[in-house]
Formats: C-alpha cells, structure tokens, sequence
C-alpha cells in the first residue's frame, strides 16, 4: 500500500467516468447513473479505507515523528528551484483526508440517488471524483506549487459543478463567478510563492516551517496567503461568490462549498502557522475579518428566503468563525470546527437538497412547512445537524464552537470585542437556523398544493449519508481533545447555551405559525449590496478605463504608428521589386554592376577601412 | 582498398547513379523501378554514411577530399532529404507529366554534386563538383517542359549560373596566380607566410565569394531566385532550396575561412571582408522580409523568404569569422531550415491549381474546412520559418543570434530582430487565411498521396520535437568544427 493510492483512487474514477461519459455521448445514449455512481462511489470508500489505515499508522508513531513521505517523481528543476511531486501525510493532513474521503464518499453516494433522473451523470461523477483528486492533492502536497495544483484544480471542479446544468445561463455565470474570485485570490498565492522563493530559496513546505523571515516580509507573506485564502474560504471581501455558487447541484455545495474546499483556507494557514503567528499584524487582520465575516453573513443568512442560499451564507459565517480562531492563534480549535462544520454542514445541505428533491426543485422556504410527518428521516437529521450547528449539548458544534469563544476571549491575541461579536454572531446562527428548521419543517404547510400529494420521502441511497452525518454530528464533537475546564471557561459556555437558546426560542416565537410570505431586508437580502459594489467599482471602472485606452492609446497611438510602419514596410517591399523585371540580361547588367561597384568598394578605398 | 574505406558512401552513391541511369534506358516505359532505384541508392548512401568512422577527419586523393564528421553528417541531411522528396513528391510528378525514368537519375547527380561540392578542399574541384550540382539543376528546372514559365527558368538560371561559373573560374585562377596552388589547405599555409601585395590573392577570393553569394543568392545577387523557383517544378524548387543551399553555404564557409587571417598582413583585408558579408546580410534580410510580405504567389514567396534566411546564415558566418567555433550556429540553421523548407515544398506540390496557374496564395483559403490535418502542418512550418518557440525554427534563429550577440554585432541582431517581426506577418498571413477565410471559387483542390501526407507528418514531428528537446541536435552539431 502506498500514499498514492490515496490520490490515484479518485484518478482512477475520474478518468473512467470521463471515458464512460464521452463513449456514452458519442453514441448519443445516456450514461447509467447507477454505473458511474458506484464506481465513483466505490473509489472514494476504497480511498476512505486507505485513509483510515493510514490514520492508525500514523497514532501508531511516536508523537514527534507522525509523517509519511511518498516522493513520486521529480517535477521541475530550473536553476536552484528543485520541486518534486511529493506526498506528505502527517496528522493534519491526515484529518483533512479523512474528511474528505469519509464524508466524499457519503455524498458520491447520496448523489447516485439525487442525480439518478440527471443527463449525464457519469460527467458529473467524473466531475466530482475529479474534485476530490484535487482536494487530496491539496492537503497532501509537500510543496507550494503542488498545493497550488489542487487549488487551481479544486477551482476548476467547482466551476465546472457550479455551472454544471450550463443550459441555465445564472448558473454558467454564477460558475464564472466563482471562478474569476477564485482567480483574483490566486493572485495572492502566487505573489506569496514568489516572495517565499525570493526570501526562503525554498518552497517545500516544512523548509517554509523552519524559515526565519525579517518581520517585514512575513507580515506581506502572511498578507498574502491570507488574501488568497479569501477567496478560497470566501471571507470578505471576496465573499460573494459562495451565495451564488449554490446554483450546482446540491450535493457539490454540501461537499465542495461546505465540508471541503471552502476549508482549504484554514488547512493552509495551519500548514504555514509557524510564518501566520509570526506577525501581530497578520494575526489581527485574519481574527478581524473572521469575525466580521461571521457577523455580517449571519445578518445576511436571516434575510434569505432560498434554502440553499441561508445554508451558504450560514457556511459564510462558519468559515469566519475558524478564521476567528486562527486569527487569536489557536489553529488547532479551527481545524477541529472544520470537522465538525464537515458533518454538521454537509448533513444540513444533504437534509436541504432532500427536502428539495420532494417539493420537485422548490427552494423558497416560505412554500415548505410541516415537513415533518412526511419526510421523518430528513427531519429527524436535520434536527441534529440543527443542534449541532447551535451548538447544543452534546451535539458536536458545542465541542469546537464553544472552544472557538473561549479562544477568542481568552487567547493572548484575543479580547472581549472579537468575544462579543462572536456570541451577537452565534445567537443569529440560533435565530436563522431556528426560523429555517421551523419554517420548513413544523407549522403550518404553504407548500403548492399540486405539489402537495406528491412529496416523498428520500431513497435509500439519500437516506444512508443524512443518518451516517446525523450521528457523526451527535457524536462528532467528542473526537476533539479534552481538557480541564476553568471556573470561567465554563461561565462562557453558559452564556453562550443561553444565547443560542434565546435566539432559537425568539425564531420559534415569530415563525411557529407563520402564514404567507415575510417581507426581509432587501439590503442584507442581497449580500448588502457588495456584489453591486463591485460591479459598478471595478467591472465598470475596468470597462471604462479599457474604453479610454482603447479611443487614446490603441486608436491614437498604437494604431497609428502602426499603420505608419505597415505603409513604410509595403512600400518600401514594393520599391524593391521594382528591381525584379524578370529580363536575363537586366540580371545580368545588375550582377555586372554589383561585382564592380564590390570591387571599387574593397579596392579603391570607399570603405571604411580604406584602401589596401 | 582500405585507403578508400571512408569514402565507400560516395562511391556507393556513384554507382547507384550508374545502376539508376541504366535501369531508367532498360525500362524506359515505366518511371518507377528507376525511383525504386534511386531510393535505394540514397537509402545505402545514408546508412554508409552513418557508418563511417569519423573519429579523425580524413583526406582522399592527394587530399582534395575531405571526409569528416561534417562532409559525412552532410552528406546523411542530403540524402535524407533527397528520399523525403522522392517519396513525398511522386504524385506530384505523376500529376504534372513530368514522372520520367531521367528525373531520377539527374536528381541524384545533382545531389552527388552537392555532397561532393562539401567534400571538396580543391579549387577545381570545387568547380567542376559545382557543375555537377548545376547542370542537372538547370535541366531539371525545365523539366515542365509545356509551362513556358518553366522554360524561363531554365534558361535564366542556366544562362545566369554560367556566367557565375565564370565568375569563379576567374576568380580560382587570380588565387592561383598569387599563391601557386589550387588546394584549399595549401593556401591556407601560404597565407600565413604571404607578404607584399596581396592585391591578386584578394580579388580572386572576391571573386570566389561573389560566385557562391550567386548559389545563396545573397543580395545583390538574388535576382534569380524567384524566378527559377516559381518556374521549376515544386519538387525540383524545394531541391534547389534545401540540398543545393546547404552544400553552398557549406563551401561559402570554407570561402571565408581559405585564409589565416589572423595574421597582421591579412587583418585589414579581414575587416573590410567582414563588412562585405556585413551589408550582404542586411540588405538580404531587409529586402528578403520587405518583398516577402507584397508576395501573393506562394513559390515565390518562398524565394524571398529563402533570401531574408540567407541574411540569417550570413549574420551566423558573420558570427564564426569573429569566434570559428561558432560555426555550429550555421550547422543548426541549416539543418533546421532544411527540415522545414523540405515539409513546406511538399505541402505545396499537394496543390492542383486550375488552368496550370502558380499556387497563389489564395489557393489556400478555406483549406481548414477540406483539411484540418493539414493546415496544422502547414502552420507547424510557417511558425518554425517564423521562429516560434516550440519548433526548431526558434532554435535556428537564437543560435545565430547568440552567435552575432556574443561577437559584439549586436546592432545586426536589432535589425535581423525587427526583419523577423516584419516577415513573420508572411508567414502568418497563409494561416490565417487557411483558418479565417472561406475558400474562394478560385481556389485550388489540395490532394496528397498517404506517401507525401507521411513525408510532411515526419518532417513536421522532427520539426517539432527538436524544437521541444533540441539538446542532441546542439549536441551533435557543436562537435563538427570547419577543418583548414
């Protein structure tokens, strides 16, 4: 067995459903989506045992020697820069791949009921194990350019999920959008890599570890990888595209724009702590922007009407809460909120997109109600994740959450601001959580009558992944490692139950008997009006300034000079063939004259170096 | 025999001319046992060739006969290039009426020519090598007998390359006069001793030169050139362009290295030398890249862009007459250009033109529609001329570069630079049309036989890989030094 199982596994799938899908295409039949989807399936689950045995490896070693190294080929070497194609499994990474492979393959195989009336759903299989191919070579890259390869690479998947019904123009562009973010964050990684090839001579992970840097050029480093993370993890400002990513099929937002990808943020910020604590500056900004992303997205999440969109500003907020614990310096709560926000937030959108495969393709909240006699699997694990999400006892959120707050408070880098806005941040997710579980499950129903006789309860194939997630969400947050609690730590608990049972009982006030449609914000409705912000900034500032050059510069100038030179060149080619008249004896004449006028030049001294 | 050992590829080759010619008079109602012939012939020649052991370079008969690492690696591209063209251009001679048992034989003569012409350490022989390679040029460029454009051709370039045979004749008997000898390397003796007036020695050798600026067609001396090549028959231009330029700048190198000049004597002759090749570079690469680009007949445009290369090679000559190890820039240049030139004239005897007009350069509009595989052939060609990346045309071009940089002639590099800019919108100009434009009613069929299809795909997968990985091509040619 070796480490490249792990990333060849979904290789594997990948490139058969690839083949499967364009041999079924050519020949104008559809793909069997039982086929593509147990053979994706299967890949993923043979990936997870892998992963699993590696895991019990990996406890097996002594504690400063958990590492596995597989060095697979040698990529490139220019000059001094020497990257190779290496594998590298140490605890953390061993956490992420775990993630990826366990709670991947239970939503490769909730999709095989989800896209059974799809297409083409061997693309789309071959799409996700394509995704999850990357993802692993993200957290098991031992340098930066191979994580950057699963970066880019896990972009692409998602655009190429998000836009992937590309009949639907929003969804095409809502792909675009995402990935033209994605891009502008990369920009960050790159510049990051370079200037840690400029000051490092190293981009190898652990030599990027070891390295000391003059203070200035950790904090543009750490800047930099932060800002690429942004994107990633859709932090402000790069935020706005997550919202609108939701346009893919359910299961990718519960797999890509929840449990794994949005999280590779975090992952790479811990994997390069040792520069991130480094800097004061860098710290402060990251906890800053977490937890007024956690503020702002959950402001916005209860002004949502659309399901799907609730849950993605929610995982707006969740993100921000584990920027929030990387930025006061405690990684480690980050990384443990990961996993639990993977089980708890994959079940909520498996449980949204069931609830959404009943009402055939309604996602408008105020048309669902008292779902909860007809749909009872996905209302009872819905509750859970609910639960877990609010950070209830002994639900798993509790666990990681509450270790955020206290973090937050307690930490040398963080102080009862970031504290305050952190619970104000966790009562909301209690309300809108609370007014969205309410709304679709208990209540009265305001579904579409002709909808009405025709909800149905998931199928198996769906219903296995909601109960597997509803107690990994349960049980989730006892995985963490336990320490002894303080007087005070345990005050910020009880408060923080409190809050989130206030904002919950205030939600269940207001909507338990809610009737017609509720009038929200339009502002926070609309992401408080950033995507506008930038359209009208930079899309048309952009267009403006490329109208200016192209009437001045290009028109003016480039052009110009251009026809000029074009007109000397074609005349001067015209001039010159004026010599070619196509008679031998004028040949003869001109290589007559031509041999004298040499022979004057050499002889009699009409050259420069005079006469011989 | 062992004395003759090294030169069995030669002699192989002569008596594969005699074989050829006396199978094309037994048969003489069917071409194709003679091309049979002929391609075996270059077949044994190339892998003789190969064989030699030339460890030590060697000299023949009263040492007027090199054989080195250089005349064998020659003679291998010659003969290479002679069985690309039989293979890839056989329908076209079918095609044109012009498939006779005679083409073979002359086109084998012509190479041997060629490859004895690189050989050759003697001024005489020199020159009667020279008119083995010429003569059967001539005869093969009217070998169109019914197109009287092809019988201009003929008779210009006969009447032309006579006159410059002269030329050089007059030019061997000056140096013979001043030094007493023919023989290259007894000159070169000489000149290191030679004192006085030299005035006779130097204008033999101008004269020398001038003749072979003729065969590269160099300007002022280009004139020729696109009218013997549009004429000719394609199969007998891209000989003319690709075996007959390769021998002739090989001996145009030998021109420029006959003398120590190293010495103090010789030194201000040297430089005014320099000068000469200097503007002859210049002006053949301004003219070549200026007219290249109002040209609408493809054979021609070819001629000048074959001129505007000659200004390349001339500035990597230029290059080893500063620094002679430098000469390998001239090696790869002239066996990319080669490779290349060869897949293009094959592209172009594809065409079958309407009414026997020249393939016009909007013959090849719409050509993306009829066939795909083709254009990217043709386009792999004509970004190599251009000197794209990725093909081994870039090579050719920045070793020459390199070579004129690191000699201090970096105001020639900004100019053969900017000439590249300007005819890569030639070269550009018949993809686009190929791609973007829909083909005109006028435009000509394109038909090849799977044997010229397989002749362009090979010449276009070397094209391209050296280009990739031209390190055993760098390689191979860095090791031929020019012996005196």
């Amino acid at each position: 067995m070796s480490l490249s199982l792990l990333i060849f596994l979904p290789l594997i799938g990948f490139l058969f459903n690839g083949f499967y899908h364009l041999k079924m295409a050519r020949s104008e039949q559809k793909s069997s989506a039982m086929i593509s989807g147990v053979i994706a399936t299967g890949v993923m689950f043979a990936a997870f045992l892998v992963a699993c045995t590696y895991y019990y490896m990996l406890s097996q070693l002594p504690a400063d020697g958990r590492l596995f190294e597989q060095t697979l080929f040698q990529w490139m070497k220019l000059g001094g820069l020497n990257v190779s194609f290496a594998l590298r499994l140490d605890s953390l990474s061993s956490l992420f791949v775990l993630i990826i492979t366990g709670v991947g393959s239970l939503i490769h195989l909730y999709s095989i009921g989800y896209m059974s009336e799809d297409e083409t759903p061997a693309k789309y299989f071959s799409f996700l194990n394509l995704f999850c191919f990357m993802m692993l070579n993200l957290v098991l890259g031992s340098n930066l350019p191979h994580v950057f390869l699963g970066w880019e690479g896990v972009g692409l998947a998602s655009y190429l999920l998000i836009g992937y019904w590309y009949q639907d123009k929003d969804k095409v562009l809502a792909g675009q959008k995402a990935f033209i973010m994605n891009r502008i964050g990369d920009l960050g990684f790159l510049i990051a890599m370079f200037i840690a090839y400029k000051f490092v001579g190293s981009l190898d992970l652990i030599d990027l570890q070891k390295a000391t840097l003059t203070p200035h050029v950790t904090t543009v480093f750490g800047l930099l990888i932060f800002f690429a993370c942004t994107g990633k993890s859709a932090q402000i400002p790069l935020f706005t595209w997550l919202p609108d990513a939701m346009a893919g099929p359910t299961p990718v937002s519960a797999l890509i724009h929840a449990a794994t990808m949005v999280t590779s943020g975090i992952y790479l910020l811990t994997r390069l702590s040792p520069i991130i604590e480094a800097s004061n500056t860098v710290l402060t900004v990251i906890g800053m922007v977490g937890v007024t992303t956690a503020f702002v997205a959950a402001l916005m999440a209860c002004a949502q009407t659309d399901i799907k969109k609730i849950l993605a500003y929610s995982t707006i907020s969740q993100l921000g809460f584990m920027f929030l614990a990387c930025g006061v310096g405690s990684f480690e709560s980050g990384v443990f909120h990961v996993m639990t926000h993977a089980f708890f937030k994959a079940l909520l959108f498996l449980g949204a997109g069931s609830v959404i495969h009943a009402l055939h393709e309604e996602q408008n909240i105020f048309k669902m109600g008292a779902l909860r006699a007809k749909l009872p699997i996905t209302s009872i694990t819905f509750i859970a994740g609910w639960a877990a999400i609010l950070g209830l006892p002994p639900f798993s959120g509790f666990f990681s959450k509450d270790e955020i707050l206290w973090q937050s408070l307690s930490s040398p880098h963080g102080n009862v601001m970031l504290f305050i806005i952190a619970a104000a941040s966790a009562f909301l997710t209690a309300f809108y959580m609370t007014r969205l579980l309410v709304l679709v499950f208990f209540g009265k129903s305001r579904v579409d009558p002709a909808k009405q006789k025709h909800i149905h309860e998931a199928p198996m194939t769906m219903a296995i992944p909601l109960m597997v997630l509803g107690v990994l969400s349960l049980v989730g947050g006892w995985f963490g490692e336990h320490h002894e609690h303080s007087g005070q730590e345990m005050m910020v608990m009880a408060a923080s139950v409190i809050l989130a049972g206030l904002g919950a009982g205030i939600a269940y006030q207001k909507y338990k008997n809610f009737e017609g449609e509720e009038k929200t914000n339009q502002f926070l409705m609309s992401g408080m009006g950033v995507d506008l912000a930038y359209l009208s900034v930079f899309a048309k500032g952009t267009g403006t300034l490329s109208k200016w050059f192209t009437t001045y510069v290009e028109e003016m100038i480039v052009q110009r000079t251009l026809r000029w030179s074009t007109a000397v060149v074609g005349l001067s080619g015209n001039l010159f063939r004026v010599v070619q008249v196509g008679s031998t004896q004028a040949y003869l004449m001109m290589i007559l004259i031509a041999i004298v006028a040499i022979m004057a030049w050499v002889f009699l001294g009409v050259g420069q170096y005079g006469k011989l | 025999m062992s004395e003759l050992e090294p030169a069995y590829p030669w002699i192989a080759f002569s008596m594969g001319i005699l074989i050829t010619m006396l199978v094309s008079v037994v048969r003489i109602d069917t071409k194709r046992p003679a091309q049979i012939f002929a391609l075996l012939t270059l077949v044994v020649t190339l892998f003789l060739s190969m064989s030699v052991n030339v460890e030590t370079p060697q000299s023949l008969f009263n040492g007027v006969f090199e054989i080195s690492a250089l005349t064998t690696t020659a003679l291998s591209l010659l003969c290479g290039l002679g069985i690309f063209f039989i293979i890839g251009t056989s329908r076209y001679l079918t095609k044109e009426e012009i498939h006779l048992s005679d083409y073979y034989h002359l086109l084998l003569i012509l190479i041997l020519g060629a490859s004895v012409l690189i050989c050759s350490k003697d001024l005489l022989v020199t020159f009667i090598a020279l008119e083995v390679m010429s003569l059967p040029a001539y005869t093969l460029a009217g070998f169109r007998r019914n197109d009287s454009r092809s019988n201009e051709a003929a008779i210009k370039y006969f009447i032309l390359g006579g006159v410059v045979g002269a030329v050089f004749l007059l030019g061997a008997s000056f140096i013979f006069g001043a030094t007493g000898t023919t023989h290259l390397s007894e000159i070169y003796t000489w000149s290191q001793k030679a004192q006085g007036d030299l005035t006779l020695f130097y204008m033999g050798h101008i004269l020398i030169l001038i003749s072979f600026l003729f065969k590269v067609a160099a300007v002022p001396f280009h004139f020729w050139k696109p009218d013997v090549y549009e004429g000719s028959p394609t199969s007998v231009t891209g000989i003319m362009a690709t075996v007959m330029s390769t021998a002739s700048f090989v001996v145009l190198a030998r021109i420029l290295h006959i003398a120590d000049f190293k010495s103090p004597e010789l030194a201000p002759y040297f430089e005014t030398l320099k000068q000469l090749i200097r503007v002859a570079a210049v002006l053949s690469l301004i003219i070549g890249s200026a007219i290249v680009i109002t040209q609408t007949n493809l054979k021609r445009m070819l001629a000048y862009s074959s001129i505007s290369h000659t200004g390349y090679v001339l500035l990597g000559l230029l290059g080893s007459m500063n620094q002679p190890d430098l000469i390998y820039s001239v090696w790869i240049y002239l066996f990319g250009y080669s490779l290349m030139t060869c897949g293009l004239f094959v592209l172009v005897s594809q065409s079958e033109p309407k009414l026997d007009a020249g393939v016009e350069l909007i013959d090849l509009t719409g050509l993306m529609k009829k066939q795909p595989f083709n254009v990217v052939m043709w386009s792999l060609f004509l970004f190599s001329m251009a000197g794209m990346p990725f093909t081994i045309g870039f090579f050719t071009k920045y070793f020459v570069f390199i070579s004129s940089v690191n000699t201090g002639e970096v105001f020639y590099v900004v100019i053969a630079a900017l000439c590249a800019v300007v005819s890569a919108y030639a070269y550009l100009r018949p993809i686009a049309l190929m791609v973007m434009r829909d083909a005109d009613p006028s435009a000509a069929e394109w038909k090849g036989s799977v044997a010229s299809h397989s002749v362009v795909a090979v010449s276009a997968a070397i094209v391209f890989a050296l280009g990739v990985m031209p390190n055993a091509l760098i390689h191979l040619l860095k090791g031929i030094p020019l012996q005196h």
